[in-house]
Protein backbone atom coordinates (compact mmCIF):
# COMPACT_ATOMS: atom_id res chain seq x y z
CA UNK A 1 0.00 0.00 0.00
CA UNK A 2 2.69 2.40 1.00
CA UNK A 3 4.45 1.47 -1.91
CA UNK A 4 1.92 1.84 -4.31
CA UNK A 5 1.24 5.69 -2.61
CA UNK A 6 5.15 6.26 -3.02
CA UNK A 7 4.90 5.18 -6.51
CA UNK A 8 2.19 7.13 -7.47
CA UNK A 9 3.88 10.73 -5.80
CA UNK A 10 6.45 9.81 -7.88
CA UNK A 11 4.30 9.73 -11.02
CA UNK A 12 2.34 12.65 -9.91
CA UNK A 13 6.15 14.53 -9.73
CA UNK A 14 7.36 13.26 -13.26
CA UNK A 15 3.81 14.71 -14.83
CA UNK A 16 4.42 18.39 -12.59
CA UNK A 17 8.56 18.10 -13.76
CA UNK A 18 7.28 17.36 -17.63
CA UNK A 19 4.57 20.06 -17.41
CA UNK A 20 6.87 22.63 -15.98
CA UNK A 21 9.05 21.72 -18.88
CA UNK A 22 7.07 21.84 -21.51
CA UNK A 23 5.81 25.31 -20.39
CA UNK A 24 9.27 27.24 -19.54
CA UNK A 25 10.05 25.89 -23.05
CA UNK A 26 6.69 27.58 -24.61
CA UNK A 27 7.68 30.64 -22.87
CA UNK A 28 11.30 30.56 -24.14
CA UNK A 29 9.69 30.05 -28.06
CA UNK A 30 7.55 33.12 -27.33
CA UNK A 31 10.34 35.47 -26.24
CA UNK A 32 12.25 34.10 -29.33
CA UNK A 33 9.64 34.59 -31.50
CA UNK A 34 8.42 38.43 -30.17
CA UNK A 35 12.49 39.02 -30.82
CA UNK A 36 12.90 37.25 -33.94
CA UNK A 37 9.81 39.06 -35.34
CA UNK A 38 11.16 42.40 -34.58
CA UNK A 39 14.55 41.16 -36.53
CA UNK A 40 12.29 40.36 -39.36
CA UNK A 41 10.73 43.50 -38.88
CA UNK A 42 14.10 45.74 -38.59
CA UNK A 43 15.19 43.87 -41.34
CA UNK A 44 12.01 45.25 -43.82
CA UNK A 45 12.44 48.44 -42.85
CA UNK A 46 16.23 48.10 -43.90
CA UNK A 47 15.52 46.91 -47.17
CA UNK A 48 12.52 48.93 -47.38
CA UNK A 49 15.19 52.41 -46.64
CA UNK A 50 17.59 51.07 -48.99
CA UNK A 51 15.38 50.25 -52.10
CA UNK A 52 14.31 53.99 -51.78
CA UNK A 53 17.79 54.90 -51.10
CA UNK A 54 18.54 53.61 -54.28
CA UNK A 55 15.64 54.42 -56.80
CA UNK A 56 16.10 58.04 -55.49
CA UNK A 57 19.80 57.98 -56.52
CA UNK A 58 18.91 56.42 -59.32
CA UNK A 59 16.69 59.05 -60.07
CA UNK A 60 18.25 62.02 -59.31
CA UNK A 61 21.80 60.95 -60.61
CA UNK A 62 23.63 62.91 -63.31
CA UNK A 63 22.68 59.87 -65.92
CA UNK A 64 18.94 59.67 -65.55
CA UNK A 65 18.07 63.07 -64.26
CA UNK A 66 16.42 65.47 -66.28
CA UNK A 67 18.45 68.16 -64.66
CA UNK A 68 17.72 71.80 -66.20
CA UNK A 69 16.46 70.21 -69.48
CA UNK A 70 13.06 69.77 -68.30
CA UNK A 71 11.51 73.41 -66.17
CA UNK A 72 13.72 73.86 -63.71
CA UNK A 73 13.11 71.86 -59.93
CA UNK A 74 11.98 68.32 -61.07
CA UNK A 75 12.71 65.91 -58.81
CA UNK A 76 11.81 62.06 -60.06
CA UNK A 77 12.74 63.27 -63.34
CA UNK A 78 13.96 60.96 -66.02
CA UNK A 79 15.67 62.54 -68.88
CA UNK A 80 14.41 59.86 -71.63
CA UNK A 81 17.18 61.09 -73.99
CA UNK A 82 19.52 59.95 -71.51
CA UNK A 83 17.99 56.39 -71.42
CA UNK A 84 18.73 55.62 -74.84
CA UNK A 85 21.62 56.59 -74.70
CA UNK A 86 22.73 54.55 -71.79
CA UNK A 87 20.75 51.42 -72.95
CA UNK A 88 22.92 47.91 -73.23
CA UNK A 89 26.18 49.89 -72.49
CA UNK A 90 26.47 46.69 -69.40
CA UNK A 91 29.88 47.54 -68.52
CA UNK A 92 29.02 51.63 -67.87
CA UNK A 93 26.59 49.67 -64.74
CA UNK A 94 28.66 47.68 -63.86
CA UNK A 95 32.05 49.96 -63.17
CA UNK A 96 29.23 52.52 -61.77
CA UNK A 97 26.74 51.36 -60.21
CA UNK A 98 27.42 48.73 -57.63
CA UNK A 99 25.00 46.44 -55.97
CA UNK A 100 22.22 47.05 -58.54
CA UNK A 101 20.84 43.69 -60.53
CA UNK A 102 18.94 45.80 -63.05
CA UNK A 103 17.47 48.69 -63.62
CA UNK A 104 13.79 48.99 -66.03
CA UNK A 105 11.57 51.94 -67.10
CA UNK A 106 8.03 51.23 -67.38
CA UNK A 107 5.56 53.91 -69.08
CA UNK A 108 2.79 53.88 -67.61
CA UNK A 109 0.34 56.89 -69.53
CA UNK A 110 -0.44 57.90 -71.91
CA UNK A 111 1.41 54.68 -73.78
CA UNK A 112 2.29 51.59 -72.22
CA UNK A 113 5.88 50.69 -73.24
CA UNK A 114 9.22 49.08 -71.24
CA UNK A 115 11.98 49.67 -71.85
CA UNK A 116 14.99 47.35 -70.15
CA UNK A 117 18.08 49.80 -69.94
CA UNK A 118 20.45 47.14 -67.86
CA UNK A 119 20.56 43.47 -66.69
CA UNK A 120 23.22 41.15 -65.24
CA UNK A 121 23.14 37.54 -65.55
CA UNK A 122 22.28 37.18 -62.13
CA UNK A 123 19.11 34.59 -61.39
CA UNK A 124 17.71 36.05 -58.51
CA UNK A 125 16.78 39.67 -59.02
CA UNK A 126 14.51 41.49 -56.54
CA UNK A 127 12.59 44.44 -58.05
CA UNK A 128 11.37 47.22 -56.12
CA UNK A 129 9.95 50.44 -58.13
CA UNK A 130 8.96 54.20 -57.55
CA UNK A 131 6.45 56.79 -60.23
CA UNK A 132 8.75 59.00 -62.26
CA UNK A 133 8.15 61.45 -65.08
CA UNK A 134 9.59 60.34 -68.30
CA UNK A 135 10.61 63.78 -70.01
CA UNK A 136 11.73 64.40 -73.66
CA UNK A 137 11.70 67.22 -76.21
CA UNK A 138 8.90 66.76 -78.44
CA UNK A 139 7.74 68.95 -81.54
CA UNK A 140 4.26 69.94 -82.18
CA UNK A 141 2.31 70.11 -85.20
CA UNK A 142 3.05 74.13 -85.54
CA UNK A 143 6.50 72.91 -85.13
CA UNK A 144 7.19 74.21 -82.06
CA UNK A 145 9.26 72.21 -79.44
CA UNK A 146 7.84 71.62 -76.25
CA UNK A 147 8.97 69.26 -73.05
CA UNK A 148 6.60 66.38 -72.81
CA UNK A 149 6.70 64.41 -69.36
CA UNK A 150 4.93 61.05 -69.02
CA UNK A 151 4.22 58.95 -66.48
CA UNK A 152 6.57 55.84 -65.47
CA UNK A 153 8.06 53.76 -63.22
CA UNK A 154 11.13 52.83 -62.90
CA UNK A 155 12.71 49.53 -61.90
CA UNK A 156 15.39 49.03 -60.11
CA UNK A 157 16.79 45.12 -58.87
CA UNK A 158 19.41 44.71 -56.24
CA UNK A 159 21.38 41.76 -56.13
CA UNK A 160 19.46 40.14 -52.96
CA UNK A 161 22.66 39.19 -51.00
CA UNK A 162 24.22 43.08 -51.24
CA UNK A 163 21.03 43.91 -49.16
CA UNK B 1 -11.68 3.59 -0.31
CA UNK B 2 -10.63 7.12 0.53
CA UNK B 3 -7.34 6.02 -1.19
CA UNK B 4 -9.12 5.59 -4.07
CA UNK B 5 -10.87 8.22 -3.79
CA UNK B 6 -7.81 10.55 -3.02
CA UNK B 7 -5.94 9.08 -6.38
CA UNK B 8 -9.21 10.64 -8.34
CA UNK B 9 -9.12 13.45 -7.45
CA UNK B 10 -5.19 14.26 -7.94
CA UNK B 11 -5.92 12.19 -11.39
CA UNK B 12 -8.22 15.05 -12.23
CA UNK B 13 -6.10 18.11 -11.14
CA UNK B 14 -3.59 16.40 -13.37
CA UNK B 15 -5.73 16.05 -16.35
CA UNK B 16 -6.79 20.26 -15.63
CA UNK B 17 -3.20 21.36 -15.59
CA UNK B 18 -2.72 19.60 -18.38
CA UNK B 19 -5.47 20.76 -20.67
CA UNK B 20 -4.43 24.22 -19.35
CA UNK B 21 -1.16 24.08 -20.62
CA UNK B 22 -2.39 22.89 -24.07
CA UNK B 23 -4.85 25.33 -24.19
CA UNK B 24 -2.19 28.07 -23.43
CA UNK B 25 0.38 26.71 -25.92
CA UNK B 26 -1.87 26.59 -28.87
CA UNK B 27 -2.34 30.37 -27.79
CA UNK B 28 0.63 30.96 -27.57
CA UNK B 29 1.52 29.62 -30.98
CA UNK B 30 -1.21 31.52 -32.68
CA UNK B 31 0.13 34.92 -30.96
CA UNK B 32 3.56 33.79 -32.39
CA UNK B 33 2.37 32.42 -35.94
CA UNK B 34 0.96 35.89 -36.29
CA UNK B 35 3.35 38.42 -35.51
CA UNK B 36 5.72 35.97 -37.75
CA UNK B 37 3.72 36.05 -40.65
CA UNK B 38 2.99 39.67 -40.70
CA UNK B 39 4.97 41.80 -43.01
CA UNK B 40 4.56 45.34 -44.42
CA UNK B 41 5.73 47.39 -46.93
CA UNK B 42 4.00 50.29 -45.72
CA UNK B 43 7.51 53.07 -45.74
CA UNK B 44 8.08 52.03 -49.48
CA UNK B 45 4.51 51.92 -50.38
CA UNK B 46 3.63 55.55 -48.90
CA UNK B 47 6.73 56.96 -50.06
CA UNK B 48 5.16 55.51 -53.57
CA UNK B 49 2.30 57.09 -52.98
CA UNK B 50 3.40 60.60 -52.47
CA UNK B 51 6.11 60.09 -55.02
CA UNK B 52 2.92 59.60 -57.37
CA UNK B 53 0.76 62.67 -56.60
CA UNK B 54 3.85 64.75 -57.74
CA UNK B 55 4.87 62.88 -60.91
CA UNK B 56 0.97 63.52 -61.61
CA UNK B 57 0.96 66.74 -61.04
CA UNK B 58 4.41 67.75 -62.79
CA UNK B 59 3.29 65.96 -66.02
CA UNK B 60 1.94 67.09 -69.34
CA UNK B 61 -1.70 67.15 -70.60
CA UNK B 62 -3.24 67.69 -73.64
CA UNK B 63 -4.19 70.65 -72.87
CA UNK B 64 -2.65 73.65 -74.44
CA UNK B 65 -2.65 77.42 -73.58
CA UNK B 66 -1.25 80.26 -75.34
CA UNK B 67 2.27 79.35 -73.61
CA UNK B 68 1.65 75.59 -74.67
CA UNK B 69 1.21 72.76 -73.57
CA UNK B 70 0.44 72.76 -69.89
CA UNK B 71 1.17 70.12 -66.76
CA UNK B 72 -1.53 68.35 -65.03
CA UNK B 73 -0.73 71.12 -62.22
CA UNK B 74 -1.65 74.20 -64.15
CA UNK B 75 -4.70 71.88 -66.00
CA UNK B 76 -6.32 71.64 -62.22
CA UNK B 77 -6.13 75.71 -61.71
CA UNK B 78 -7.52 75.95 -64.98
CA UNK B 79 -10.29 73.55 -64.39
CA UNK B 80 -10.72 75.48 -61.28
CA UNK B 81 -11.17 78.63 -63.52
CA UNK B 82 -13.89 77.22 -65.42
CA UNK B 83 -11.03 78.36 -68.24
CA UNK B 84 -11.21 76.08 -71.92
CA UNK B 85 -7.76 75.05 -73.57
CA UNK B 86 -7.38 76.41 -76.52
CA UNK B 87 -8.31 73.78 -78.89
CA UNK B 88 -11.63 74.27 -77.25
CA UNK B 89 -11.21 71.31 -74.77
CA UNK B 90 -13.64 71.62 -71.45
CA UNK B 91 -10.87 71.64 -68.83
CA UNK B 92 -12.77 69.80 -66.07
CA UNK B 93 -13.63 66.99 -68.44
CA UNK B 94 -10.19 66.99 -70.21
CA UNK B 95 -8.86 66.25 -66.50
CA UNK B 96 -11.04 63.76 -65.37
CA UNK B 97 -10.22 61.46 -68.10
CA UNK B 98 -6.84 61.78 -67.78
CA UNK B 99 -6.62 61.26 -64.50
CA UNK B 100 -8.69 58.41 -64.41
CA UNK B 101 -6.77 56.53 -67.18
CA UNK B 102 -3.53 57.66 -64.99
CA UNK B 103 -4.90 55.81 -61.82
CA UNK B 104 -5.94 52.89 -64.05
CA UNK B 105 -2.79 52.49 -65.48
CA UNK B 106 -0.94 53.19 -62.18
CA UNK B 107 -2.91 51.36 -59.66
CA UNK B 108 -5.24 48.68 -61.18
CA UNK B 109 -2.57 46.00 -62.14
CA UNK B 110 -0.86 45.97 -58.41
CA UNK B 111 -3.34 42.87 -57.16
CA UNK B 112 -2.80 43.91 -53.75
CA UNK B 113 -4.64 47.10 -53.87
CA UNK B 114 -8.36 46.51 -53.44
CA UNK B 115 -9.57 50.23 -54.77
CA UNK B 116 -7.98 54.07 -54.17
CA UNK B 117 -9.60 57.35 -54.44
CA UNK B 118 -8.71 60.21 -56.06
CA UNK B 119 -10.40 63.38 -54.84
CA UNK B 120 -9.49 67.52 -55.72
CA UNK B 121 -11.32 70.11 -53.41
CA UNK B 122 -11.31 73.89 -53.57
CA UNK B 123 -12.17 75.85 -50.53
CA UNK B 124 -16.07 76.05 -51.60
CA UNK B 125 -16.59 73.00 -53.64
CA UNK B 126 -15.24 69.71 -54.38
CA UNK B 127 -13.60 69.93 -57.94
CA UNK B 128 -13.74 66.19 -59.29
CA UNK B 129 -13.58 62.61 -57.58
CA UNK B 130 -12.47 59.23 -58.32
CA UNK B 131 -13.48 56.30 -56.68
CA UNK B 132 -12.67 53.11 -58.11
CA UNK B 133 -13.05 49.38 -56.31
CA UNK B 134 -13.74 49.23 -52.78
CA UNK B 135 -13.06 50.90 -49.37
CA UNK B 136 -11.37 49.16 -46.57
CA UNK B 137 -10.07 50.35 -43.39
CA UNK B 138 -6.19 49.70 -44.51
CA UNK B 139 -5.22 52.37 -46.26
CA UNK B 140 -2.22 54.58 -47.52
CA UNK B 141 -2.72 58.26 -48.33
CA UNK B 142 -1.44 61.55 -49.72
CA UNK B 143 -2.06 64.95 -50.16
CA UNK B 144 -0.99 68.07 -50.85
CA UNK B 145 -1.88 71.72 -51.77
CA UNK B 146 -1.47 73.59 -54.77
CA UNK B 147 -2.77 76.47 -56.54
CA UNK B 148 -1.82 79.99 -56.74
CA UNK B 149 -2.70 80.62 -52.90
CA UNK B 150 -2.70 76.64 -51.81
CA UNK B 151 -6.29 76.67 -51.42
CA UNK B 152 -6.59 73.48 -53.98
CA UNK B 153 -6.13 70.02 -52.00
CA UNK B 154 -5.52 67.05 -54.12
CA UNK B 155 -5.73 64.18 -52.21
CA UNK B 156 -4.98 60.31 -53.03
CA UNK B 157 -5.63 56.99 -50.49
CA UNK B 158 -4.94 53.46 -52.04
CA UNK B 159 -7.11 51.09 -49.97
CA UNK B 160 -5.44 47.43 -49.10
Amino acid sequence: MVNKKAQLKIQQMAFMLIAVTLFFILVGLFVLGIKLSGLKKQANILEDESSLAILSKLANSPEFSCGEAFYSGKTNCVDEAKILALKNKKEYFEENFWGVAAIEIKKIYPEKKSIVIYEDNSQSKKYNSNFVNLCKKQVDSDGNVYDKCEIAELLVASKENEI
Amino acid sequence: MKFKLKNKKAQEELAGFALIIVIVAIVLLVFLGLSIGKTKETNLESEKINNFVNVVLQSTSDCKDEYGYLTIRKLIQKCEENENCIAGQNSCELLETTLEEISESAWLTNTQIKGYELSINSEKNEILLIIQGNKTENSLGSREYIGKSGKLLISFNTYY
